[in-house]
């Protein structure tokens, strides 16, 4: 579990590679990135209940999330700008966690079709340092293997659409 | 002359690191940075018009802007989106050249007041790769921004 997404950041560098292969049509990995329905039940942290509060899935829009945990407290509030925006292709964007020391990454997100099937996502994640990525590959919850959780949730959760 | 602009690329990185101070209090160098009229005066130059098409300067606002020569061809159109937009201090917005081979870039912005009549702008450039970045440093861009800062200081001197 976790693992088949795969994270490469290569030393000295400010960026990140990060891919994944999923039993999916390109169509729906997409779709489970842009519907907001789709993403609070995939994208969201350990114990937290994500919450989309905006999501202007279109060229230039833009979007803000926030997640609670069990108490109703809120744990986390990222927001964006949506700079690019081609179904079932490609989608780049800002993040920035609200309140964090972590700067804003530019993220930019390619969207392949292997078979009629099978799919292959590329995030290539860009800081404004490397000190920054690499203090927060250090932080819990930012590991590769986090994200394969969250990849391996969303792959079941999309298989029914199959 | 030596450029007042200065523009630091750190060999390897994906970065470039631009300074400039300008005799101009704080306020009205962010102002020509807000302002879509006084973009287009400063982003013109003798061989091309800028023209704002879009420009809406606030958080999660985007632009876009053209430059068309003497007889009317465009020369570039760019867009980008306002990721942050704090008046007087800072702007972070994506940029993209359109039709251009150099990808998207994250530019932060900071505007810092040094007294009350000088300030420094703060440009950090950051883009897909070391290979995108060196690409765009063949071009005179060092040069062009320098002119391009040199009207900012023209342009907002008169009105100070």
């Amino acid at each position: 579990m976790g693992l088949k997404t795969k994270m490469h950041a290569e030393e000295g560098k400010q960026d990140l590679i990060i891919t994944r292969e999923f039993d999916l049509p390109v169509e729906l990995v997409f779709k489970a990135h842009v519907d907001p329905e789709l993403i609070v039940q995939w994208k969201t942290l350990p114990n937290t209940t994500a919450k989309i509060l905006k999501f202007g899935g279109k060229k230039h829009g833009s979007y803000q999330m926030q997640s609670t945990d069990a108490q109703g407290k809120i744990v986390s509030s990222v927001s964006g700008v949506i700079h690019e925006f081609i179904p079932n292709q490609k989608m780049i964007r800002t993040f920035e966690v609200e309140n964090a020391p972590i700067g804003v990454q530019l993220e930019i997100y390619d969207f392949e079709r292997l078979t009629d099937n099978t799919s292959k996502l590329s995030m290539h994640v860009i800081y404004e340092s490397g000190a920054i990525r690499d203090q927060l590959l250090k932080m819990p919850g930012a590991s590769g293997y986090t994200m394969g959780m969250a990849h391996d949730r969303m792959q079941e959760l999309m298989n029914k659409f199959k | 002359m030596e450029q007042k602009t200065k523009v630091n690329a750190e060999d390897g990185k994906q970065e470039l690191m631009i300074t400039r101070e300008f005799d101009l209090p704080v306020e009205m160098l962010f102002k020509a940075h807000a302002e879509p009229e006084l973009v287009e005066q400063w982003m013109s130059n003798p061989f091309a018009t800028a023209k704002m098409l879009k420009f809406e300067g606030k958080k999660h606002g985007c632009y876009q802007g053209e430059s068309t020569d003497a007889n009317g061809n465009v020369v570039f159109r760019s867009n980008g989106m306002f990721h942050e937009f704090i008046p007087n201090r800072k702007i972070t917005r994506t940029f993209e050249m359109e039709n251009a081979p150099f990808g998207v870039q994250l530019e932060i912005y900071e505007f810092e007041k040094l007294t009350d009549n000088t300030s420094k702008l703060n440009m950090h450039v950051i883009f897909e790769s070391v290979p995108l970045r060196d690409q765009l440093l063949q071009l005179p861009f060092a040069q062009g921004i320098n002119m391009a800062h040199d009207r900012i200081q023209e342009i907002l001197g008169k009105s100070k």
